[in-house]
């Protein structure tokens, strides 16, 4: 299970509401696994409490501090895989990609369509649950990525959202292949921080990728 | 050997098209302003265009489109990115068709917005820059109530954001009528210091590390 969240840049405490949100989303998530919530009977509706919990964590946090809450406006992305499922909720930018291979990823959820590029939608705004996308789907998922806007551009043909396999298949080669976590970790670090990438975008950047071998996950 | 693969090199991007960022200056060109204030606007101009090519994101992102006004309404330049902007060398004389102006200004962005559409180009909110240094004159007041009228309708639904300066003895209560946003008087002629904010400005919208709130007053070149 993973939970990505990008502060929005102007709000004054969006660093401590996208934590907030995050933490809060996979907190509830792992309550639900241990509790032996069966996602794949009502995926929808479980997703759906995930979000409103973190939103309430946001709202809480508002009235605590007597700040309004579109201080802590974030986005917030998570997803969960089970055996044959990929479940994900999504509101804002960026985006959670499932497939079988590198060569076979496709959208879950995809970046939000609204008419300027940099405005997107928050968790904290009043229409944050309705806007939201929640997906579920069957099906054999052994690579997973989960992204925040900063990305989107370079790694998704934008018009459909259809992610672009010569962006993956080399990182999900590496993943597969790398046999130190600490240094696979940094290698991934200063690739997001070369030149090549920082050309093109100068958003904050977050990448998660998950990957089946025959030894399990690979994060 | 898994730790050979360099990732710089060997990850390829996706080809998207860069996302515009349309920014409209609609120029005051009458009578009065020839002389010292014509000179000092065009002049200005070189500095915007040299100063958006210091940015690479923004030299390609930022597309600008030239309207002046005066007894005509002129599209001196249609939108091109900033790296193929030339600066003009504009020539005042004449009267102030402001409303006419301020429609053409509008009517531009509506089409540039239909093409970005039509070619799947995602874009930013459009900027007008209005600089003035009066008041509409010669055109009869239902025009330019029309095209005040427009104008706040699209302020209100976020189709553009629509700025005014007023230069030297402009008529800063007229226009803070015919626009939403309280208008920016000029600091002498200091468009330069003006310009190189106004690109800063585009460069951050460019960069998508700002929503729809723009920080005014302005810093040094302006007051409210």
């Amino acid at each position: 299970m993973v939970a990505v969240a990008d502060g929005a840049g102007s709000a004054k405490y969006a660093d401590v509401g996208s934590v907030l949100a995050a933490r809060t989303a996979i907190e509830a998530l792992d309550k639900k696994c241990l509790n032996g919530a069966n996602f794949s009977e009502n995926p929808l509706a479980e997703l759906k409490e995930i979000v409103e919990s973190a939103r309430a964590r946001l709202i809480t946090e508002s009235e605590q501090r007597g700040t309004p809450v579109r201080d802590f406006a974030t986005t917030l992305l998570i997803a969960v895989i089970g055996v044959d499922w990929i479940a994900a909720a999504q509101i804002g930018d960026g985006a959670v990609l499932g497939g079988d291979s590198p060569e076979n990823l496709h959208a879950i959820t995809r970046p939000v369509a609204s008419e300027y590029l940099n405005e997107t939608q928050f968790l904290t705004s009043e229409t944050a649950i309705a806007d939201a996308q929640f997906a579920f789907e069957k099906g054999t998922i052994r690579q997973m990525a989960v992204f925040s806007d900063g990305l989107q551009m370079l790694c998704l043909k934008m018009t459909d959202a259809s992610p672009h396999p010569a962006f993956f298949k080399p990182l999900f080669h590496f993943l597969n292949t790398a046999t130190n976590s600490e240094t696979a970790h940094k290698q991934l670090n200063s690739f997001l921080e070369s030149p090549r990438i920082k050309d093109r975008t100068d958003d904050d950047l977050t990448l998660f990728l998950a990957s089946v071998t025959e030894k399990g996950w690979e994060m | 050997m898994a730790q050979d693969i360099k990732l710089e090199e060997a990850v390829e991007f996706a080809e998207n098209p860069e996302p515009r960022c349309p920014c409209v200056l609609l120029l005051d060109t009458s009578g009065s302003m020839q002389g010292e204030a014509i000179d000092a606007l065009n002049a200005g101009l070189a500095v915007f265009k040299r100063d958006l090519m210091k940015d690479p994101l923004a030299s390609r992102r930022v597309e600008i489109a030239i309207i002046t006004f005066d007894n005509e309404i002129k599209v001196v330049q249609d939108f091109v990115t900033a790296d193929q902007f030339e600066s003009p060398q504009l020539k005042a004389q004449g009267q102030t068709f402001m409303g006419s102006g301020i429609q053409k200004a509008l009517d531009l962005i509506q089409t540039r917005k239909t093409q970005y559409r039509a070619n799947g180009i995602a874009y930013y909110r459009p900027w007008v820059f209005m600089i003035t240094d009066g008041e509409p004159q010669g055109e009869p007041e239902n025009i330019i109530q029309n095209a005040s009228q427009r104008l706040k309708n699209d302020e209100h639904s976020k189709r553009v954001a629509f700025f005014a300066v007023g230069v030297e003895k402009a008529n800063m209560q007229r226009l803070a009528e015919i626009v939403v946003r309280a208008p920016v008087k000029l600091i002498g002629l200091n468009f330069v210091e003006m310009f190189v904010w106004l690109s800063k400005s585009m460069e951050a919208v460019a960069q998508s590390r700002t929503d729809e709130q723009v920080a005014l007053p302005p810093p040094g070149w302006g007051a409210v």
